[in-house]
């Protein structure tokens, strides 16, 4: 995130940067996703001043050529992408609930065996998370909001033997920022002002159980936490503005801390295993 | 009884999802406004086949079947004229208990029909 925030500050400040990926070796879903969608908002708030460097290793070339980076920062596409680490990686973007975007990773789930008893409803919490972002998520403008064509969700999924991993990405006002102006959450933490955005967002992401009792919350962080209940293993972390929520199902344990850095809008993880089902207990 | 049946996955969309129309261009008020709304209307019984889709989300049902109660159906008007059907029980219990839900709203805010 240091490295996104100081590109953030020097654009700000006027400057052109040029950023060396030469000596990339890995990339990893998390950081690369935060980094696509800055990208697309650099490149369009700045025409013409973001430039780059081909990546030595073929293999995070092709991936970034794959998703466009290469071509935001006016490098073209020199690579046939032949990849078995690139191929599983896909990458979308909306600002819309259009489903029909992300329906080949929705149908690469649904037509493994995700072993998870209604695996359907996988879909249901993929849309939810989605219609979060478009209802919820740019509702008031923070410091990070970007214009209103880039208010987006960006999805980055690996698809491969053994498990699905997918993120969702949004650029909003984060969970905790959205939750302290809602109405009925303002009543209810009034009595609870030491709350740190870690436990905020953690009752926002369990259901009716917490003892919070507020009848109107978002259904898309709960929905996917009881999802991921009913997993044998894999989980979900929900990374908001200087907090993070986390289910593992291995474990079956639910977790909540605060972040050393700030993430400029919401960033859902979500690891899915395949084959293995919960037995009951 | 002239009787309809509507699948969503042919019919509609197989990616339906999104509460609003303003959402996305599948969503449960499209749904409910251009297909099921006037299906009711127009006939007695309406069968609501939810299979072949993939997923829907609960903003897409609960403003789609919800929604039939606000825009001014009774929650006992549809239970002698919707049918729905889903090989995932889920769904179907999930349907009728917004459907519920929407109505005891109604009632609590003394909406009349």
């Amino acid at each position: 995130m240091m490295f996104v925030a100081r590109i953030d500050q020097l654009l700000r400040s006027g400057r052109a940067v040029h950023i060396d990926l030469s000596a990339i070796e890995e990339l990893h879903p998390c950081g690369t996703l935060i980094f696509l969608a800055k990208l697309e908002m650099w490149t369009a708030a700045n025409p013409g001043r973001l430039t780059g460097t081909y990546p030595d290793d073929v293999v995070a070339e092709q991936l970034l050529q794959n998703v466009g980076a290469l071509t935001r920062l006016g490098l073209s596409a020199r690579q046939e992408i032949t990849s078995e680490r690139v191929l599983p990686w896909h990458f979308h973007s909306g600002t819309k609930v259009a489903a029909e975007a992300y329906a080949s990773l929705t149908a690469s789930v649904l037509g493994n065996d995700l072993g998870h008893p209604e695996k359907q409803l996988f879909a249901d919490c993929l849309n939810e998370a989605v219609d979060n972002t478009v209802g919820h998520a740019y509702k008031f403008a923070v410091s990070h909001t970007p214009q209103q064509p880039l208010q987006k969700w960006w999805i980055f999924s690996l698809s491969e033997k053994d498990r699905v991993f997918v993120s969702i990405f949004d650029s909003g006002v984060t969970i905790p920022r959205s939750l302290r102006k809602k109405e009925d959450w303002v009543d209810f933490l009034k009595n609870r002002t030491y709350w740190k955005d870690s436990r905020l967002m953690s009752a926002a992401a369990t259901t009716g159980k917490t003892s919070t009792k507020l009848p109107h919350r978002g259904k898309g962080l709960p929905e996917m936490v009881e999802f991921s209940k009913k997993l044998s293993s894999g989980g979900l972390s929900i990374l908001s503005g200087w907090a993070v929520f986390s289910y593992d199902a291995e474990k079956d344990a639910v977790s909540h801390a605060s972040l050393d850095c700030h993430i400029p809008g919401t960033l859902v993880l979500w690891n899915l295993p395949f084959h293995k089902e919960r037995t009951s207990e | 009884m002239n009787n309809a049946m509507i699948s969503i996955a042919t019919q509609f969309s197989r990616t339906p999802a999104g509460r609003y129309k303003a959402d996305g261009p599948k969503s449960g008020e499209a749904f409910r406004e251009n297909m099921l709304a006037p299906s009711l209307r127009k006939y007695d019984r309406v069968t609501v086949d939810l299979d072949g889709t993939l997923g829907f989300g609960s903003s897409f049902l609960e403003e789609a079947f919800g929604g039939l109660v606000r825009m001014g159906f009774s929650a006992s008007e549809l239970k002698k004229k919707l049918i729905i059907v889903s090989s995932l029980s889920t769904y179907t219990n999930r349907i009728w208990q917004y459907i519920t839900d929407a109505d005891a709203v109604k009632e609590s805010h003394g909406v009349s029909q």
